[in-house]
Protein backbone atom coordinates (compact mmCIF):
# COMPACT_ATOMS: atom_id res chain seq x y z
CA UNK A 1 0.00 0.00 0.00
CA UNK A 2 2.67 2.55 1.03
CA UNK A 3 4.64 1.48 -2.14
CA UNK A 4 1.54 2.07 -4.06
CA UNK A 5 1.01 5.68 -2.36
CA UNK A 6 4.81 6.41 -3.02
CA UNK A 7 4.79 5.35 -7.08
CA UNK A 8 1.58 7.86 -7.36
CA UNK A 9 3.70 10.63 -5.33
CA UNK A 10 6.77 10.23 -7.79
CA UNK A 11 4.49 10.12 -10.85
CA UNK A 12 2.89 13.65 -9.54
CA UNK A 13 6.07 15.11 -8.88
CA UNK A 14 7.46 13.83 -12.31
CA UNK A 15 4.24 14.95 -14.50
CA UNK A 16 4.54 18.38 -12.98
CA UNK A 17 8.01 19.00 -13.65
CA UNK A 18 7.51 17.85 -17.06
CA UNK A 19 4.64 19.23 -17.66
CA UNK A 20 5.86 22.70 -16.57
CA UNK A 21 8.20 23.55 -19.15
CA UNK A 22 6.30 22.26 -22.26
CA UNK A 23 3.31 24.94 -20.86
CA UNK A 24 4.88 27.34 -21.01
CA UNK A 25 5.58 29.67 -23.99
CA UNK A 26 9.24 30.61 -25.21
CA UNK A 27 10.16 34.56 -25.16
CA UNK A 28 8.77 36.25 -22.54
CA UNK A 29 8.14 33.52 -20.38
CA UNK A 30 10.87 31.57 -18.45
CA UNK A 31 10.54 28.65 -16.23
CA UNK A 32 12.74 27.34 -13.79
CA UNK A 33 15.89 29.53 -15.33
CA UNK A 34 16.46 33.53 -15.15
CA UNK A 35 15.00 35.56 -17.32
CA UNK A 36 17.05 38.81 -18.51
CA UNK A 37 15.55 41.73 -20.72
CA UNK A 38 17.30 43.76 -22.81
CA UNK A 39 15.18 44.82 -25.27
CA UNK A 40 11.27 45.69 -26.41
CA UNK A 41 8.91 43.32 -25.19
CA UNK A 42 5.24 43.59 -26.48
CA UNK A 43 2.82 42.38 -23.77
CA UNK A 44 3.57 40.74 -20.02
CA UNK A 45 6.74 38.79 -19.28
CA UNK A 46 6.46 36.11 -17.14
CA UNK A 47 8.49 33.82 -14.88
CA UNK A 48 7.74 30.42 -12.20
CA UNK A 49 10.19 29.75 -9.96
CA UNK A 50 13.59 31.92 -10.88
CA UNK A 51 14.29 35.99 -11.18
CA UNK A 52 13.27 38.53 -13.75
CA UNK A 53 15.55 40.84 -14.08
CA UNK A 54 15.34 44.11 -16.56
CA UNK A 55 18.02 45.90 -17.83
CA UNK A 56 18.19 49.38 -18.75
CA UNK A 57 17.30 49.09 -22.53
CA UNK A 58 14.62 46.95 -21.37
CA UNK A 59 10.82 48.10 -22.55
CA UNK A 60 8.06 45.90 -21.44
CA UNK A 61 4.63 47.12 -22.56
CA UNK A 62 2.65 45.00 -20.37
CA UNK A 63 2.84 43.19 -16.66
CA UNK A 64 6.53 42.31 -15.03
CA UNK A 65 5.28 39.12 -13.44
CA UNK A 66 7.37 36.13 -11.37
CA UNK A 67 6.17 33.87 -9.03
CA UNK A 68 8.56 32.46 -6.91
CA UNK A 69 11.33 34.64 -7.93
CA UNK A 70 12.35 38.19 -7.78
CA UNK A 71 12.18 40.92 -9.83
CA UNK A 72 14.69 43.39 -10.26
CA UNK A 73 14.29 46.84 -12.50
CA UNK A 74 17.26 48.36 -13.77
CA UNK A 75 17.66 51.97 -13.81
CA UNK A 76 16.32 53.43 -17.55
CA UNK A 77 14.13 50.47 -18.01
CA UNK A 78 10.01 51.16 -18.36
CA UNK A 79 7.39 49.04 -17.37
CA UNK A 80 4.23 49.80 -19.10
CA UNK A 81 1.77 48.38 -15.97
CA UNK A 82 3.10 46.77 -13.18
CA UNK A 83 5.65 45.03 -11.61
CA UNK A 84 4.20 41.95 -9.46
CA UNK A 85 6.72 39.35 -7.37
CA UNK A 86 4.68 36.43 -5.96
CA UNK A 87 7.05 34.23 -2.99
CA UNK A 88 9.77 36.79 -3.92
CA UNK A 89 10.94 40.69 -3.75
CA UNK A 90 11.04 43.44 -6.22
CA UNK A 91 14.05 45.63 -6.29
CA UNK A 92 13.29 48.66 -8.79
CA UNK A 93 15.60 51.87 -9.45
CA UNK A 94 14.46 54.86 -8.17
CA UNK A 95 15.29 56.15 -12.02
CA UNK A 96 13.63 53.32 -13.70
CA UNK A 97 10.04 53.93 -14.98
CA UNK A 98 7.28 52.33 -14.04
CA UNK A 99 3.58 53.16 -15.19
CA UNK A 100 1.46 50.95 -12.62
CA UNK A 101 2.12 49.42 -9.19
CA UNK A 102 4.98 47.29 -7.47
CA UNK A 103 3.97 44.46 -5.42
CA UNK A 104 5.51 41.91 -3.35
CA UNK A 105 3.88 39.65 -1.85
CA UNK A 106 6.40 38.03 0.27
CA UNK A 107 7.14 37.37 4.03
CA UNK A 108 8.56 40.08 6.46
CA UNK A 109 11.24 37.56 7.22
CA UNK A 110 12.40 36.63 4.24
CA UNK A 111 12.60 39.65 3.08
CA UNK A 112 14.80 40.50 5.94
CA UNK A 113 17.22 37.48 5.40
CA UNK A 114 17.52 37.40 1.68
CA UNK A 115 21.01 39.47 0.23
CA UNK A 116 20.57 42.58 -1.84
CA UNK A 117 16.94 43.05 -0.41
CA UNK A 118 17.70 43.09 3.40
CA UNK A 119 17.72 46.42 4.58
CA UNK A 120 21.13 47.85 5.48
CA UNK A 121 20.07 49.26 8.56
CA UNK A 122 20.23 47.00 11.61
CA UNK A 123 17.71 49.04 13.05
CA UNK A 124 15.26 48.31 10.45
CA UNK A 125 16.31 44.24 10.37
CA UNK A 126 15.65 43.80 13.85
CA UNK A 127 12.62 45.61 13.85
CA UNK A 128 11.52 43.49 10.77
CA UNK A 129 12.34 40.21 12.44
CA UNK A 130 10.66 41.13 15.45
CA UNK A 131 7.53 41.93 13.74
CA UNK A 132 7.79 38.79 11.84
CA UNK A 133 8.66 36.82 15.34
CA UNK A 134 6.04 38.86 17.13
CA UNK A 135 3.49 38.09 14.88
CA UNK A 136 3.82 34.18 14.51
CA UNK A 137 4.09 34.12 17.99
CA UNK A 138 0.83 35.86 18.89
CA UNK A 139 -0.73 33.54 16.50
CA UNK A 140 0.55 30.51 17.29
CA UNK A 141 0.03 31.24 21.29
CA UNK A 142 -3.05 32.68 20.37
CA UNK A 143 -4.48 29.48 18.60
CA UNK A 144 -2.90 27.13 22.14
CA UNK A 145 -5.10 29.64 24.54
CA UNK A 146 -8.24 29.15 22.41
CA UNK A 147 -7.62 25.53 21.50
CA UNK A 148 -5.14 23.73 24.19
CA UNK A 149 -6.77 20.30 24.21
CA UNK A 150 -7.19 20.09 20.59
CA UNK A 151 -3.22 21.24 19.73
CA UNK A 152 -2.06 18.88 22.80
CA UNK A 153 -3.49 15.51 21.44
CA UNK A 154 -1.78 17.14 17.96
CA UNK A 155 1.32 17.23 19.42
CA UNK A 156 0.70 13.67 21.28
CA UNK A 157 -0.15 12.09 17.56
CA UNK A 158 3.11 13.16 15.99
CA UNK A 159 4.97 10.66 18.11
CA UNK A 160 3.25 7.53 17.18
CA UNK A 161 2.86 8.71 13.35
CA UNK A 162 6.70 9.78 13.44
CA UNK A 163 7.97 10.49 10.18
CA UNK A 164 4.56 10.16 7.75
CA UNK A 165 3.81 12.95 8.91
CA UNK A 166 6.50 15.03 6.76
CA UNK A 167 5.50 13.22 4.29
CA UNK A 168 1.48 14.00 4.63
CA UNK A 169 3.22 17.77 4.48
CA UNK A 170 4.96 17.83 1.31
CA UNK A 171 1.65 16.08 -0.43
CA UNK A 172 -0.74 18.78 1.68
CA UNK A 173 2.33 21.38 0.01
CA UNK A 174 2.09 19.90 -3.82
CA UNK A 175 -1.34 20.00 -3.51
CA UNK A 176 -1.91 23.20 -2.32
CA UNK A 177 0.53 24.27 -5.48
CA UNK A 178 -1.08 22.26 -7.87
CA UNK A 179 -4.34 23.85 -6.99
CA UNK A 180 -2.80 27.82 -6.88
CA UNK A 181 -2.02 26.67 -10.49
CA UNK A 182 -5.22 25.46 -11.71
CA UNK A 183 -6.44 28.80 -10.17
CA UNK A 184 -5.08 30.59 -12.73
CA UNK A 185 -7.09 28.89 -15.79
CA UNK A 186 -10.26 30.69 -13.74
CA UNK A 187 -9.01 33.95 -14.82
CA UNK A 188 -8.61 37.29 -12.72
CA UNK A 189 -12.35 37.30 -11.81
CA UNK A 190 -12.39 34.03 -9.92
CA UNK A 191 -8.81 33.13 -10.13
CA UNK A 192 -7.58 36.21 -7.28
CA UNK A 193 -10.13 35.01 -4.81
CA UNK A 194 -9.50 31.93 -5.51
CA UNK A 195 -5.96 32.20 -4.96
CA UNK A 196 -6.33 34.75 -2.09
CA UNK A 197 -8.34 31.95 -0.30
CA UNK A 198 -6.03 29.51 -0.89
CA UNK A 199 -3.23 31.16 0.63
CA UNK A 200 -5.57 31.86 3.23
CA UNK A 201 -5.91 28.29 3.93
CA UNK A 202 -2.12 27.54 3.57
CA UNK A 203 -1.05 30.17 5.81
CA UNK A 204 -4.17 28.59 8.48
CA UNK A 205 -2.65 25.71 8.15
CA UNK A 206 0.77 26.59 8.84
CA UNK A 207 -0.05 28.43 11.93
CA UNK A 208 -1.93 25.38 13.16
CA UNK A 209 0.62 22.98 12.52
CA UNK A 210 3.53 25.23 13.91
CA UNK A 211 1.71 25.52 17.08
CA UNK A 212 1.53 21.37 17.49
CA UNK A 213 5.18 21.49 16.60
CA UNK A 214 6.17 24.31 19.11
CA UNK A 215 4.45 22.39 21.64
CA UNK A 216 6.40 19.17 21.02
CA UNK A 217 9.51 21.31 21.11
CA UNK A 218 8.46 23.08 24.37
CA UNK A 219 7.32 20.50 26.03
CA UNK A 220 10.32 18.43 25.40
CA UNK A 221 12.58 21.59 26.58
CA UNK A 222 10.83 22.77 30.00
CA UNK A 223 9.80 19.17 30.96
CA UNK A 224 13.90 18.35 30.76
CA UNK A 225 14.15 21.06 33.83
CA UNK A 226 11.00 21.65 35.29
CA UNK A 227 8.59 18.42 36.06
CA UNK A 228 5.38 19.52 36.86
CA UNK A 229 2.76 20.64 34.09
CA UNK A 230 2.58 23.78 32.42
CA UNK A 231 0.22 26.30 30.89
CA UNK A 232 0.54 24.46 26.96
CA UNK A 233 0.96 28.08 25.64
CA UNK A 234 3.84 28.60 27.74
CA UNK A 235 5.06 25.74 26.06
CA UNK A 236 4.08 26.73 22.70
CA UNK A 237 5.96 30.03 23.24
CA UNK A 238 8.94 28.63 24.08
CA UNK A 239 9.22 25.87 21.45
CA UNK A 240 7.87 28.80 18.81
CA UNK A 241 11.20 31.07 20.15
CA UNK A 242 13.35 27.86 19.39
CA UNK A 243 11.92 27.31 15.85
CA UNK A 244 12.07 31.52 15.08
CA UNK A 245 15.60 31.02 16.35
CA UNK A 246 16.08 28.16 13.44
CA UNK A 247 14.25 30.47 11.17
CA UNK A 248 17.53 33.21 11.29
CA UNK A 249 20.09 31.02 11.40
CA UNK A 250 22.30 32.72 8.53
CA UNK A 251 22.57 30.01 5.96
CA UNK A 252 20.89 27.00 6.79
CA UNK A 253 17.44 29.31 8.31
CA UNK A 254 15.32 29.32 5.09
CA UNK A 255 15.54 25.63 4.01
CA UNK A 256 14.99 24.64 7.52
CA UNK A 257 11.93 26.83 7.70
CA UNK A 258 10.89 25.57 4.27
CA UNK A 259 10.59 21.87 6.32
CA UNK A 260 9.05 23.12 9.06
CA UNK A 261 6.59 24.49 6.90
CA UNK A 262 6.00 21.37 5.28
CA UNK A 263 6.17 19.41 8.80
CA UNK A 264 3.39 21.61 10.31
CA UNK A 265 1.03 21.09 6.94
CA UNK A 266 1.48 17.26 7.91
CA UNK A 267 0.71 18.01 11.58
CA UNK A 268 -2.24 20.82 11.01
CA UNK A 269 -4.24 17.34 9.10
CA UNK A 270 -3.24 15.26 11.83
CA UNK A 271 -4.76 17.33 14.18
CA UNK A 272 -7.98 19.09 12.37
CA UNK A 273 -8.70 15.52 10.25
CA UNK A 274 -7.32 13.05 11.71
CA UNK A 275 -8.73 13.37 15.75
CA UNK A 276 -11.84 11.55 17.25
CA UNK A 277 -14.14 14.90 17.56
CA UNK A 278 -16.24 13.41 20.71
CA UNK A 279 -12.78 12.85 22.15
CA UNK A 280 -11.46 16.56 22.09
CA UNK A 281 -14.61 18.55 22.74
CA UNK A 282 -12.99 21.48 24.31
CA UNK A 283 -13.77 22.22 28.11
CA UNK A 284 -15.94 25.62 28.76
CA UNK A 285 -14.14 28.26 29.36
CA UNK A 286 -14.20 29.93 32.95
CA UNK B 1 11.85 -10.02 19.70
CA UNK B 2 11.13 -12.43 16.45
CA UNK B 3 8.58 -11.05 13.67
CA UNK B 4 6.07 -13.71 14.74
CA UNK B 5 6.34 -12.48 18.83
CA UNK B 6 6.05 -8.86 17.45
CA UNK B 7 3.23 -9.58 15.15
CA UNK B 8 1.15 -11.29 18.67
CA UNK B 9 2.34 -7.77 20.34
CA UNK B 10 1.18 -5.71 17.70
CA UNK B 11 -2.39 -7.46 17.29
CA UNK B 12 -2.36 -7.42 21.80
CA UNK B 13 -1.94 -3.44 21.20
CA UNK B 14 -4.52 -2.90 18.36
CA UNK B 15 -7.21 -4.99 20.73
CA UNK B 16 -6.46 -3.29 23.89
CA UNK B 17 -6.39 0.08 22.84
CA UNK B 18 -10.13 -0.90 21.34
CA UNK B 19 -10.61 -2.50 24.75
CA UNK B 20 -9.69 0.86 26.34
CA UNK B 21 -11.97 2.75 23.79
CA UNK B 22 -14.68 0.81 24.28
CA UNK B 23 -14.93 0.51 28.29
CA UNK B 24 -13.66 -2.86 28.23
CA UNK B 25 -17.09 -4.38 26.45
CA UNK B 26 -15.65 -7.30 24.41
CA UNK B 27 -19.11 -7.78 22.88
CA UNK B 28 -18.27 -4.65 20.89
CA UNK B 29 -15.03 -6.18 19.30
CA UNK B 30 -15.18 -8.54 16.48
CA UNK B 31 -15.58 -12.29 16.52
CA UNK B 32 -11.64 -12.57 15.36
CA UNK B 33 -10.82 -10.19 18.28
CA UNK B 34 -13.56 -11.51 20.94
CA UNK B 35 -11.49 -15.03 20.39
CA UNK B 36 -8.21 -13.37 20.93
CA UNK B 37 -9.30 -12.20 24.29
CA UNK B 38 -10.80 -15.69 25.06
CA UNK B 39 -6.84 -16.91 24.25
CA UNK B 40 -4.57 -14.25 25.75
CA UNK B 41 -4.58 -13.85 29.22
CA UNK B 42 -2.92 -10.34 29.18
CA UNK B 43 -5.77 -8.55 27.01
CA UNK B 44 -8.19 -10.73 29.05
CA UNK B 45 -6.92 -9.00 32.20
CA UNK B 46 -6.79 -5.41 30.63
CA UNK B 47 -10.76 -6.17 29.29
CA UNK B 48 -11.48 -6.73 32.99
CA UNK B 49 -9.46 -3.52 34.22
CA UNK B 50 -11.42 -1.74 31.71
CA UNK B 51 -14.39 -2.82 32.15
CA UNK B 52 -14.04 -2.17 36.37
CA UNK B 53 -13.19 0.96 35.80
CA UNK B 54 -16.02 1.36 33.29
CA UNK B 55 -18.35 0.13 36.18
CA UNK B 56 -17.19 3.06 38.75
CA UNK B 57 -17.52 6.13 36.27
CA UNK B 58 -21.35 4.21 35.18
CA UNK B 59 -22.39 3.70 39.27
CA UNK B 60 -21.08 7.37 40.21
CA UNK B 61 -23.78 9.22 41.68
CA UNK B 62 -23.29 13.29 41.96
CA UNK B 63 -23.99 14.01 45.81
CA UNK B 64 -27.34 14.85 47.01
CA UNK B 65 -26.95 18.14 48.15
CA UNK B 66 -26.38 20.42 45.28
CA UNK B 67 -25.00 23.09 47.13
CA UNK B 68 -21.76 20.93 47.92
CA UNK B 69 -21.35 20.67 44.10
CA UNK B 70 -21.87 24.77 44.16
CA UNK B 71 -19.77 25.09 46.44
CA UNK B 72 -16.59 22.57 44.99
CA UNK B 73 -16.92 24.56 41.86
CA UNK B 74 -17.04 28.37 43.87
CA UNK B 75 -14.05 27.40 45.31
CA UNK B 76 -12.53 26.30 41.71
CA UNK B 77 -13.26 29.71 40.25
CA UNK B 78 -10.61 31.47 41.04
CA UNK B 79 -8.17 28.53 40.46
CA UNK B 80 -9.16 28.02 37.05
CA UNK B 81 -9.37 32.07 36.25
CA UNK B 82 -5.70 31.93 37.75
CA UNK B 83 -4.66 29.54 35.26
CA UNK B 84 -6.26 31.20 32.24
CA UNK B 85 -4.58 34.60 33.42
CA UNK B 86 -1.33 32.42 33.72
CA UNK B 87 -2.01 30.65 30.40
CA UNK B 88 -2.76 33.98 28.84
CA UNK B 89 0.89 35.54 29.64
CA UNK B 90 2.97 34.31 26.67
CA UNK B 91 -0.10 35.47 24.46
CA UNK B 92 0.22 39.10 26.11
CA UNK B 93 4.44 38.89 25.61
CA UNK B 94 3.85 38.11 21.87
CA UNK B 95 1.84 40.74 21.20
CA UNK B 96 4.22 43.06 22.97
CA UNK B 97 7.19 41.89 20.94
CA UNK B 98 5.19 42.27 17.54
CA UNK B 99 3.86 45.75 18.87
CA UNK B 100 7.89 46.54 19.20
CA UNK B 101 8.47 45.50 15.99
CA UNK B 102 6.09 47.78 14.47
CA UNK B 103 6.99 50.88 16.70
CA UNK B 104 10.61 50.47 15.20
CA UNK B 105 9.56 49.68 11.75
CA UNK B 106 7.65 53.05 11.88
CA UNK B 107 5.04 52.93 13.87
CA UNK B 108 1.54 51.72 14.33
CA UNK B 109 -0.22 52.27 11.45
CA UNK B 110 -3.66 52.26 14.08
CA UNK B 111 -2.49 55.39 16.70
CA UNK B 112 -1.63 57.45 13.26
CA UNK B 113 -4.66 57.27 12.25
CA UNK B 114 -6.58 58.22 15.27
CA UNK B 115 -4.29 61.14 15.52
CA UNK B 116 -5.66 62.12 12.10
CA UNK B 117 -9.19 61.50 13.01
CA UNK B 118 -10.89 64.16 11.23
CA UNK B 119 -9.26 63.81 8.50
CA UNK B 120 -9.49 60.04 8.60
CA UNK B 121 -13.51 60.25 8.87
CA UNK B 122 -13.67 62.05 5.28
CA UNK B 123 -10.75 60.95 3.05
CA UNK B 124 -9.04 58.10 4.98
CA UNK B 125 -11.74 54.92 4.13
CA UNK B 126 -11.55 56.07 0.01
CA UNK B 127 -7.91 56.89 0.35
CA UNK B 128 -8.02 52.86 2.10
CA UNK B 129 -10.73 51.42 -0.58
CA UNK B 130 -8.44 52.96 -3.22
CA UNK B 131 -5.15 51.35 -2.12
CA UNK B 132 -7.27 48.00 -2.00
CA UNK B 133 -8.49 48.34 -5.43
CA UNK B 134 -5.10 49.06 -6.67
CA UNK B 135 -3.59 46.25 -4.95
CA UNK B 136 -6.37 44.07 -6.57
CA UNK B 137 -5.99 45.61 -9.96
CA UNK B 138 -2.16 44.43 -9.82
CA UNK B 139 -3.13 40.91 -8.95
CA UNK B 140 -6.10 40.45 -11.56
CA UNK B 141 -3.31 41.74 -13.70
CA UNK B 142 -0.55 40.11 -13.00
CA UNK B 143 -2.92 36.77 -12.89
CA UNK B 144 -4.07 37.03 -16.29
CA UNK B 145 -0.56 37.46 -17.09
CA UNK B 146 0.50 34.49 -15.76
CA UNK B 147 -2.55 32.28 -16.91
CA UNK B 148 -1.69 33.73 -20.87
CA UNK B 149 1.60 32.89 -20.27
CA UNK B 150 0.50 28.99 -19.08
CA UNK B 151 -0.66 26.45 -21.51
CA UNK B 152 -4.22 25.47 -20.86
CA UNK B 153 -3.42 21.60 -20.57
CA UNK B 154 -0.90 22.17 -18.10
CA UNK B 155 -3.93 24.25 -16.02
CA UNK B 156 -6.01 21.15 -16.56
CA UNK B 157 -3.40 18.55 -15.65
CA UNK B 158 -2.17 20.78 -12.33
CA UNK B 159 -6.20 20.68 -11.39
CA UNK B 160 -6.28 17.08 -11.57
CA UNK B 161 -2.55 16.91 -9.44
CA UNK B 162 -4.58 19.33 -6.79
CA UNK B 163 -7.77 17.17 -6.80
CA UNK B 164 -5.53 13.79 -6.61
CA UNK B 165 -3.85 15.43 -3.68
CA UNK B 166 -7.14 16.19 -1.89
CA UNK B 167 -8.26 12.93 -2.22
CA UNK B 168 -5.15 11.39 -1.19
CA UNK B 169 -4.89 13.93 2.26
CA UNK B 170 -8.44 13.09 2.77
CA UNK B 171 -8.05 9.27 2.70
CA UNK B 172 -4.71 9.18 4.81
CA UNK B 173 -6.65 11.29 7.40
CA UNK B 174 -9.35 9.04 7.62
CA UNK B 175 -7.25 5.95 7.98
CA UNK B 176 -5.01 7.56 10.09
CA UNK B 177 -7.99 8.01 12.67
CA UNK B 178 -7.61 4.14 13.62
CA UNK B 179 -4.47 5.37 15.35
CA UNK B 180 -4.47 6.31 18.93
CA UNK B 181 -2.15 9.03 20.44
CA UNK B 182 -1.32 6.87 23.13
CA UNK B 183 0.22 4.22 21.24
CA UNK B 184 4.24 4.69 21.73
CA UNK B 185 5.65 2.54 18.44
CA UNK B 186 3.42 1.93 15.47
Amino acid sequence: MAQKRLILLTASVLCWLFVTPVGAESGTTAVFSDLVVDSVVDGDVVVFAADLVLTENARVTGDAVAVGGNVRVAAGAEVGRHVLAVLGSTEVSPTAEVHGRVLSFSSLARLAQRPGVAPKSPRVSVAVRLLASGGWLLVVTGLAFLFPVRMRYGAWALRPLGVKVPALGFLVALTVIASLFAALGFGPAFGVPLIAGLMALFFAGKAVGLTVLSCVVGTALLRRWLHHPLPISLEVFVGMLVLLALRFLPFAGEALWSFLTVFALGACIVVVGVNPGGMLAEPAQP
Amino acid sequence: MNPEEAHVASECLAIQEALSEHRGEVARLNAAEREHVESCPGCSEVAAAEMALGLIFREAVAPADSSVVDGVMTALRPVRIRRRVVAFVPVAASMVIAVVGALLVGGVPGSGVLSLFPTWSTQGWSALLGGVSDVYGASSSGVAAAAAAMNPAFLAVAGVIGLVGLAAVVGTARRWRKISPWRKSD
